[in-house]
């Protein structure tokens, strides 16, 4: 595997018990997700689908006990996970996925932990052998207006938003940074946040963004803190990184077990 | 687009991707029209669906792995192959199940511990060579619970309750020791068996002075993973290594379930247990994911065991 430092350290099945299982660690914020998913189990009768599996998710948080957070997490999971599990394979089932959070710089920052869950999970999903309609990849977005300072970011993390062939070139709006995959420091600069679910195909799976403290929040046409084509360039920049090399960094991390 | 990627790397299956090998089976040449005159169709296996939805393709692997093509004039077959931990019955599926309970039509047997338990029906269970099924109350076997069954999985459906399993000839049925000399016809049925299963590896010491001082010997039923239960049951191929190397130090027996259980028999007590510690210690340090196939791994925990 390439040592890139953009390239996140997963091992898979660490839990010997498990169906399928998969420690993450993402490469710039050093955010550790381990995740199981065990399937399909029997279901509690009030779960029950009569066509369709249950598809559980459980996050564990780091300290404290689970709360609002953990719920809003869960469920940002279950929606992405619904789109991608072919549920209609194991009617009346239960597909639990259990993710825990080992290690975290913040851990009350949605963002900062939804993508290394998300992309933990489909790698569990895929090891327990769970019909999937297709595989996605989540990549965190943060948009700064300035480039980070005093963060030490990694080679090819940060890129300018290219705005092709406009006359405003020169304009403060072009000086737009993206940090892909920022850690906590990168993100309190921030002046927006965004977190893209593509899935292989390029269709979108979950758009999470949100506006930062420090930004230029409401001075937009549509009033939430970011424009709109920048942010259409944005999802397209993501589209690509989860497209091209997500899906890479999937098959690459799948390519080491032998199958039989 | 990444649709191509696949073709990059051939190895490995994620899902949704598309499969251009299959596109000939598919569409078969129209160049020598003799030999179209009966369509092929192609058989899909397991990790393998058909989706109208999917835009490239009708065919939709739906589980990671690599691709399983058998080109076979007549029947041509693709499925994905992948060893998830989890056992997924198919169908014709050799298994080892215990008997839970006796209803007034079935047998209830756990499949695996963490399913909902699978059924044999009497009429499924067949006790002698002209075919009578357990049917009538008369000939009908007194399996004691917790009974190991050898059994074949006849019906899988997702829509249905409970996994519907078969004993469809005396090779299959319920597994017991041969030091049991009772009069019960299972036990003429188990000798046959074994020998079907495991001629390879008893190296032909189970004689008959052997058999005089069995009497304290129990098997022993092993759970061991997906993959190991691939590799002992293709014996001549991929668990070539490990079995010749423990049947070098000791013979034994052994019937092999897909759902990831092995019942295993030898001389002696001792013996049952070293053959049981080399295949446990074996699949708990993953020898089969080695490169060589668990060749070297393999031997280092059969000298461990055994003894050099």
């Amino acid at each position: 595997m390439t040592s890139s430092p953009l390239v996140p350290e997963i091992s898979l099945n660490p839990l010997p018990q498990s169906d399928g299982s998969c420690q993450y660690t993402c490469p710039t914020s050093r955010t550790t997700i381990l995740t199981s998913v065990n399937g399909p189990l029997e279901v509690r009768p009030k779960d029950e689908l009569p066509n369709h599996a249950t598809i559980e998710v459980i996050v564990k948080p780091g300290i404290g006990v689970a709360g609002v957070r953990e719920t809003r997490l869960s469920s940002l999971i279950h929606s992405t996970l619904k789109s991608l599990i072919l549920t209609n394979h194991h009617p009346r089932t239960l597909i639990q996925v259990v993710a825990q959070i080992v290690q975290a710089e913040d851990h009350t920052s949605l963002p900062l932990l939804l993508t290394p869950l998300l992309n933990c999970t489909i790698l569990s999903l895929l090891i327990a052998g769970i019909p999937m309609r297709t595989v996605g990849w989540s990549v965190h977005l943060a948009v700064l207006q300035h480039p980070p300072k005093t963060v030490k970011t990694a080679e090819g993390q940060v890129f300018r938003l290219g705005r092709g062939g406009e006359d405003e070139m020169e304009t403060e709006e072009s000086e737009q940074i993206v940090v892909r995959n920022p850690n906590g420091e990168i993100l309190g600069q921030a002046e927006s946040s965004h977190t893209v679910t593509f899935s292989k195909e390029g269709e979108v799976l979950l758009i999470e963004s949100m506006e930062c403290s420090q930004g230029s929040g409401g001075q937009s046409a549509d009033g939430q803190g970011w424009d709109i084509s920048d942010f259409l360039r944005l999802a397209e920049e993501g589209k690509r990184i989860c497209c091209e090399e997500g899906v890479e960094i999937i098959r690459e991390a799948l390519a080491d077990r032998k199958v039989f | 687009m990444a649709t191509t990627m696949s073709l990059d790397s051939p190895e490995i299956v994620l899902p949704g991707d598309y499969l251009p090998q299959l596109s000939p089976l598919l569409n078969p040449p129209q160049t020598d029209p003799e030999t179209n005159t009966k369509p092929r169709s192609l058989r899909l296996g397991p990790g393998l669906t058909l989706s109208p939805s999917t835009p490239s393709t009708p065919i939709l692997p739906y589980r990671y792995g690599t691709l399983n093509l058998l080109t076979h004039i007549k029947r041509p077959t693709a499925s994905i192959l992948s060893t998830p931990r989890h056992y997924h019955p198919s169908t014709n599926d050799p298994v080892l199940v215990t008997l839970l309970r006796t209803t007034a039509e079935q047998f209830i047997v756990q499949l695996t511990p963490y399913t909902p338990p699978a059924i044999i029906p009497f009429e499924n269970y067949i006790i002698n060579n002209a075919g009578t099924t357990a049917s009538a109350r008369k000939s009908r076997p007194n399996l004691p619970i917790g009974a190991t069954i050898y059994a074949r999985v006849s019906v899988v459906h997702k829509h249905l309750e409970a996994v519907e399993l078969s004993v469809p000839d005396l090779n299959y049925g319920e597994v017991i020791s041969q030091k049991n000399t009772s009069t019960t016809p299972s036990n003429q049925k188990n000798s046959n068996k074994k020998e079907s299963q495991s001629t390879s590896v008893s190296s032909g010491t189970t004689g008959a002075a052997s058999l005089a001082n069995r009497a304290e010997v129990t098997p022993y039923i092993l759970s061991i993973s997906q993959p190991m239960t691939k590799l002992l049951s293709a014996e001549e191929t991929l668990g070539k290594p490990l079995l010749s190397a423990v049947a070098a130090k000791v013979p034994f027996e052994m019937i092999v379930g897909r759902n990831g259980r092995v019942w295993i028999d030898a001389a002696t007590q001792k013996e049952v247990i070293k053959v049981v510690r080399c295949f446990k210690e074996f699949d708990e340090a993953e020898a089969w994911n080695d490169e060589d196939g668990g060749l070297v791994k393999g031997r280092e925990i059969v000298g461990k065991v055994c003894g050099k």
